[in-house]
């Protein structure tokens, strides 16, 4: 059996060396990538452009308005006495929020009538617009907080041991300063292994049915697992040498911290990587043309990868049926595995269910692999 | 001229589609991307697992604690008895966020003093985090605000309210982001990766010399190569603002023309690269992967996947040489804000460049290597 496997492989790895090219790309996509996304992935909202149109233009609102542009999330991009031209500026998305201070204003904080702040909010980005919204409603919170407080001053009231109330004291475990790459970087991992594993392979086998060498291969005794291994055993070196890469530039660039087990890392991502290029062999059996195994392949493993693996998105926060979906998508078992390997310190202790799951589902699609290829031969 | 173009785009079509399961990837393709996109990517944060270890034990303990799960954002998962079991919960991923409440929390807030509350967030996915700390921070400065006004009723109104009012989407849904930008992402792939495996194709099968030694001039082979995965394109835009309407009720406030005319604008560029891809590449896979090697970085630095002002600025700077760029933004607001030519033309000429400067570099190229 191993004899008859060993050519295939290689072959197939000879088919790899011959075109130094794609083989370059193959190498050299997963580091562009990491590093694209690790610097210009973060979804930490700041400088957003915004307008004010202030009305009342007291020391009240001169105050509140220099605490909201000194601030590193906002940036102010005019400062207005009136309301002509104001939508323009909302439509053309010169900014994305505008607040308008009322004239009665300071009028209203003096009598205490309940002084309020309109915003109008660009929602074309959902995201931004909300995130930058929870910006500004703590501002204005932290600024009533300290009015209170002024006008406690002024009264004469004082509060043996500080203004009553309760204040947060915040604690982030794990990644205290909330770099975006030390969660970003790991998870990348599994993206890219995903795409590289499932595209790569998905052309071989179709390639060979449309150039007709398959049925040379069929004509000799080599049986459809032995043919399945063959395909799979160089693609599998392969990705192991971009894993290598990932974690190293993952380190040297990005300074990720790494508290986990390194063998534990390389187990869940050896059997992570047989998934992905067992998709993209199963994909390419089904599949006539190269054409159509791209477009499956792109469907089936980029986008759910990318969307239902927790990298982009918590699985918390999707719908129920959503949620049940992303449990057949291996990249979210290897998502969580691999953040907490880097950041939580896992080691085999933690991640054997998703190293359970990650096998079942190997031995599902390898099977389905061997049985398409029989079905395929008849 | 028009007939040998004719003739081209038909056998092009009869491949393409001859094999008919290639018919629901092309078709389907689009519409799954727009629900896994629009049901799947959403960024706001919603039942946020929190623990509590509450040695406080009091009313205004519980209080405080209802504050968070009645905010909406936060869900109690677990009561734990110590801190160190909190330790285990954030630890093994059952909770994201605890809130430590101390013994004398409760004799102090009666008292009317300052007492400090500790809430541990899991940072290891630091975008949810960022977000939990932010409600967790308005959740206690509203609450603390709401202890000075029930000693001291009088000062209630005298402190500012925010009252916003959200234009072009109200109700914040992401859909309105993502469906235009899935628009670009169909579009770009379709045209784009299958333009370029499609000349690969006849490369790699011989069958491009046969072409050439017929009377068919380049231009003509080039149209007839790139007009179906242009029509595929526009087909598959038609379906995504179908099922973004019926779906995710995302309208089209422009000018439907508009929208279209500028897509055609893009797809210059886009066929432009696809032949360019195909003059480089000798095998279909060789084809795709140059292509997915444009494509991947593309995507990324289009805002369509993160918005670009928070990008650092080299990155920002790079962000101007992507024609996705220029086409998001005009489908995003034409779809959103109705916005026409009169605001939208910058972007229309940067991206109109573009596309003439790719298609005349590749067609002279692909005319080289034609000879």
């Amino acid at each position: 059996m191993i004899q008859r496997i060993l050519p295939i492989a290689r072959k197939e790895a000879i088919q790899i060396r011959r075109d130094p090219r794609s083989l370059f790309l193959a190498i050299g996509l997963p580091i562009i990538l990491i590093i694209l996304f690790g610097f210009a992935i973060t979804y930490d909202i700041r400088h957003v452009p915004i307008g004010v149109i202030d009305l009342d233009r007291s020391s009240l609102s001169r105050d509140l308005i220099s605490r909201i542009s000194a601030s590193e999330y906002f940036y102010l991009r005019f400062n207005s006495r009136e309301y002509a031209g104001v939508e323009k500026t909302l439509k053309e998305g010169r900014v994305t929020i505008i607040i308008v201070v009322p004239r009665d204003f300071s009028r209203n904080a003096a009598r205490g009538a309940g002084p309020t702040l309109q915003l109008l909010v660009d929602g074309m980005n959902n995201n931004s617009a909300l995130i930058a919204m929870g910006y500004l409603n703590q501002l204005v919170e932290k600024f009533s907080t300290d009015m209170l407080a002024g006008t406690f001053a002024r009264l004469g009231v004082s509060f043996a041991g500080g203004m009553p109330g309760a204040e947060l004291r915040t604690r982030i475990w794990y990644n205290p300063e909330l770099t975006s790459s030390n969660f970003i970087v790991p998870g990348l991992i599994a993206v890219i292994m995903m795409i590289m594993s499932a595209t790569l392979t998905s052309l071989t086998v179709s390639r060979e049915w449309e150039t007709g060498t398959m049925e040379q291969m069929i004509a000799g005794p080599v049986r459809a697992h032995e043919v399945v291994i063959g395909k799979l055993i160089p693609y599998f070196g392969l990705g192991l040498a971009q894993v290598v890469l990932i974690v190293i530039v993952s380190r040297v660039i990005f300074h990720v911290p790494f508290r986990g087990n390194l063998l534990c890392l390389f187990t869940v991502s050896s059997i992570f990587l047989l998934c992905g290029l067992g998709i993209g062999v199963f994909i390419s059996i089904i599949a006539r043309s190269q054409q159509l195994s791209y477009t499956v392949a792109t469907l089936t493993t980029i986008l759910p990868s990318y969307l239902l693996s927790g990298f982009i998105s918590p699985i918390s926060s999707m719908p129920r049926l959503i949620r049940l979906v992303t449990y057949v998508v291996p990249a979210r078992y290897f998502l969580t595995t691999l953040r907490g390997i880097y950041l939580k310190g896992y080691g085999f202790g933690q991640v054997w269910p998703q190293i359970i799951s990650l096998t079942v589902f190997f031995a599902v699609i390898f099977t389905a692999c061997v049985k398409a290829f029989r079905v395929r031969l008849d | 001229m028009l007939s040998v173009i004719r003739h081209i785009v038909r056998k092009e079509f009869i491949q393409v589609l001859r094999d008919k399961r290639m018919i629901p990837p092309l078709f389907l393709a689009p519409i799954i991307q727009l629900v896994l996109f629009g049901y799947a990517a959403t960024v706001d944060v919603k039942s946020i697992t929190l623990a509590v270890a509450d040695a406080s034990r009091t009313r205004e303990s519980r209080e405080l604690v209802s504050s968070f799960t009645q905010s909406g954002y936060f869900v109690l998962k677990e009561q734990a008895s110590s801190p160190r079991e909190i330790d285990g919960l954030l630890q093994t991923g059952k909770a994201e966020a605890a809130l430590v409440i101390p013994v004398d929390f409760g004799r102090q807030i009666e008292a009317g003093r300052a007492v400090s509350v500790q809430m541990i967030i899991d940072g290891t996915d630091a975008n949810t985090a960022t977000i939990i700390q932010n409600y967790a921070a308005l959740i206690m400065s509203k609450y603390s605000r709401s202890l000075i006004v029930r000693v001291l009723p009088r000062f209630l109104s005298l402190t500012p309210r925010v009252e916003p009012r959200i234009w072009f989407n109200p109700e914040l849904k992401s859909a309105f982001w993502m469906v235009p930008g899935i628009i670009c992402l169909v579009l770009l792939v379709t045209t784009l990766i299958l333009t370029s495996m499609g000349i690969t194709r006849e490369r790699e099968m011989g069958t491009l010399e046969q072409l050439i030694v017929s009377p068919i001039k380049p231009y003509e082979l080039i149209l007839g190569k790139t007009i179906p995965f242009a029509i595929i394109g526009f087909v598959d835009i038609g379906l995504i603002l179908i099922a973004g309407k019926l779906v995710f009720r995302v309208p089209v406030r422009g000018s439907l023309v508009f929208l279209l005319g500028s897509g055609l604008v893009f797809i210059l560029t886009t066929l432009g690269l696809g032949l360019f891809i195909s003059t480089l590449s000798r095998t279909q896979g060789q084809a795709m992967i140059t292509a997915i090697f444009y494509v991947m970085p593309a995507m990324l630095l289009s805002g369509i996947i993160s918005p670009i002002e928070s990008m650092p600025a080299v990155i920002r700077a790079i962000t101007y040489l992507n024609p996705l760029r220029y086409y998001g933004k005009i489908v995003r607001e034409i779809l959103v804000k109705a916005n026409g030519p009169s605001i939208l033309w910058p972007d229309l000429a940067v991206l109109f460049a573009f596309g003439v400067v790719t298609i005349v570099l590749s067609s002279l190229r692909f005319r080289k290597y034609l000879e």
